[in-house]
């Protein structure tokens, strides 16, 4: 009984240091988060706040430069849009690809393909805006050699400046999906293609009936997963366009550090941040949800 | 299955094509590191260095404002979060997978879903917080929240390591009279041993890139993330040659690593992704 107990006690405080952490700074600023956005705070005084009841709310719901609902969410929907569209497909081609049996050089594309997943995203910014730049960037170079003479301005076009985010954005995530889809194709025992192509299934057929089918689920998690990491991606166009030109790259987060840190308006701030955790939220319970099937499947 | 050279010329064309775009950007920034100034911002641009220099690195380190300093700062903040972040859970994914006490499914559930939020929405409460008990701007500050970034997921990794351990090992040392730590340090440990790695490494990589919580957070001690972001954004004329130097110092030795750890690099990133 009494070794019971020390064995209780020992697995508390095994756990100590991780639940300390993690309620410190992330549960309780949790809280903290819901309790500021129903407050009116400004940056430049943290001590002073007033209870507003849901203003902050109205108030990111009836703003006027940007509007939430016209700007905000339609560009944050078009960059993620954008970027699963981009990330997926190229990640799952070059999966498919990789992954034939007699290719050669696996290990190299391999090693090739993730290098964007592990370098910094503001030094991905950096690189893509030395590419963009309209006047010494090799983009427009390339166009002036093929005799283009109406050359395009790219971050600071209104209308090219969202698909040159989600062209810089999809070189960083492709190998993301690029990495899940491949152990999705990894974990197809080889035996069932064969079984297929004693059947006599072709190529095609084996694709459509055999690989795709089984690959769904790695599919569905991977959409919800690039969902949930782009929505809540700052650096890259913080650091490309600021949200510019002309509020069309305003994505949620990056409209939550202007409000917060740049126009001082923390309760405000903190109302966008109980909105980007809804949206998580919901994405985390498809994810939950998608995660259980997978598993239940493999049974 | 090769049947059809065709389809075989097509995959190798692709695949090379992948290979290029991926490569392409990083070495274009990367080669203006090699160039003159004049060639850098020269036009038309060069594809490979007209007289390929090592000027650039001295005039950064030395004569420019970025200097060494921050690349000390994020060696610092990143080391201490690994450390903070792996040791930790490491004796969590120990304590969950040995240990049986009251709530323990339901706590390590918590833990996961925890790995859910994103620092975006407390960064808010973080910033009021660290100014109000003086975490802002110190290196431990960052440590520590960026620990929380990955203690969750590295908790499940090193607990799934420590249940591929069969108790009984650890059970037959301790009648050959080895302590709970001993059996521990030289049985378990030993075993998990590419899980710690992987924990580690996937810490290290995380803390390293971070951008926009050290910019919120910190505005002495910057790590080189947000030195390389004030670069940018200050010299209203950009210098690429400096900032592709800057870039270069803080990438390639990470690259570098990364070849080397690749296969634990993406035991972490996999693993993380499908949970079971």
């Amino acid at each position: 009984m009494r070794k019971r107990a020390r064995n209780i006690t020992t697995g508390y405080l095994l756990i100590l240091p991780t639940v300390l952490l993690l309620l410190l700074l992330l549960v309780y600023p949790l809280t903290q988060a819901v309790y500021l956005s129903l407050h009116e705070i400004k940056l430049t005084s943290l001590n002073q706040q007033t209870y507003v009841g849901l203003r902050n709310y109205s108030r990111i719901f009836s703003y006027e430069g940007p509007s939430f609902f016209t700007q905000v969410l339609s560009a944050t929907f078009y960059f993620v849009g954008g970027s699963i569209v981009g990330q997926l497909g190229f990640g799952l081609a070059m999966a498919l690809l990789v992954n034939q049996r007699w290719v050669k050089g696996k290990q190299i594309f391999r090693a090739i393909f993730i290098l964007p997943w592990v370098t910094s995203a503001i030094v991905i910014a950096i690189s893509w805006r030395f590419i963009y730049e309209p006047r010494l960037g090799v983009l427009n170079y390339v166009l002036v050699l093929l005799g283009v003479t109406d050359l395009p301005g790219w971050l600071n076009d209104l209308n090219l400046v969202m698909p040159c985010l989600i062209v810089a954005n999809t070189w960083h995530g492709t190998a993301f999906s690029f990495i899940l889809q491949t152990a999705g194709l990894q974990s197809i025992p080889y035996d069932v293609y064969e079984a297929a192509m004693v059947d006599g299934a072709g190529p095609g057929q084996r694709f459509r009936y055999v690989t795709l089918p089984l690959m769904r689920p790695f599919i569905m998690i991977n959409l919800v997963l690039i969902s949930m990491y782009t929505v809540n991606f700052f650096d890259l166009i913080y650091a490309m366009t600021n949200g510019g030109p002309l509020y069309k790259t305003e994505v949620i987060a990056v409209f939550l550090y202007h409000q917060a840190f740049e126009y001082g308006h923390m309760g405000t701030g903190a109302a966008i941040a109980v909105l980007i955790l809804m949206i998580n939220l919901i994405l985390t319970f498809l994810y939950m949800r998608l995660n259980r099937e997978q598993v239940a499947e493999r049974k | 299955m090769k049947g059809k050279s065709s389809w075989g010329v097509l995959t190798y064309v692709l695949l090379l094509l992948w290979a290029i775009f991926t490569v392409m950007p990083l070495y274009w920034l990367f080669s203006a590191t090699f160039k003159l100034p004049g060639e850098a911002m020269g036009y038309p641009p060069t594809f490979f260095p007209k007289h390929p220099t090592l000027r650039n690195f001295g005039t950064l380190l030395f004569k420019s404002e970025f200097g060494f300093k921050s690349y000390l700062n994020s060696i610092v903040i990143a080391t201490g979060a690994t450390l903070i972040s792996t040791v930790s859970a490491m004796l969590a994914g120990f304590g969950f997978s040995r240990y049986r006490f009251p709530l323990r499914n339901q706590m390590f559930v918590f833990i996961l879903l925890l790995q859910m939020i994103p620092l975006l929405a407390v960064i808010i409460p973080l910033y009021k917080l660290y100014s109000l008990y003086g975490l802002y701007d110190t290196r431990i500050g960052l440590m520590i929240v960026y620990a929380v970034r990955t203690v969750s997921m590295n908790t499940w990794l090193l607990k799934g390591y420590f249940d591929t351990v069969p108790v009984e090992i650890e059970e037959a040392a301790l009648i050959d009279g080895c302590s709970m730590l001993q059996a521990f340090s030289r049985v378990s440990f030993p075993i998990a041993a590419p899980g710690v790695a992987a924990a580690a490494i996937f810490a290290f990589f995380r803390s390293w890139n971070e951008f926009m919580i050290a910019m919120i957070l910190t505005s002495t001690v910057r790590p080189y993330t947000v030195e390389l972001y004030r670069f940018l954004g200050e010299h209203g004329e950009v210098d690429w040659s400096l900032l592709g130097t800057a870039s270069f110092i803080a990438i390639v030795p990470v690259l570098i690593l990364f070849s080397f750890f690749q296969k634990y690099f993406i035991i972490g990133l996999a693993g993380g992704a499908l949970k079971e």
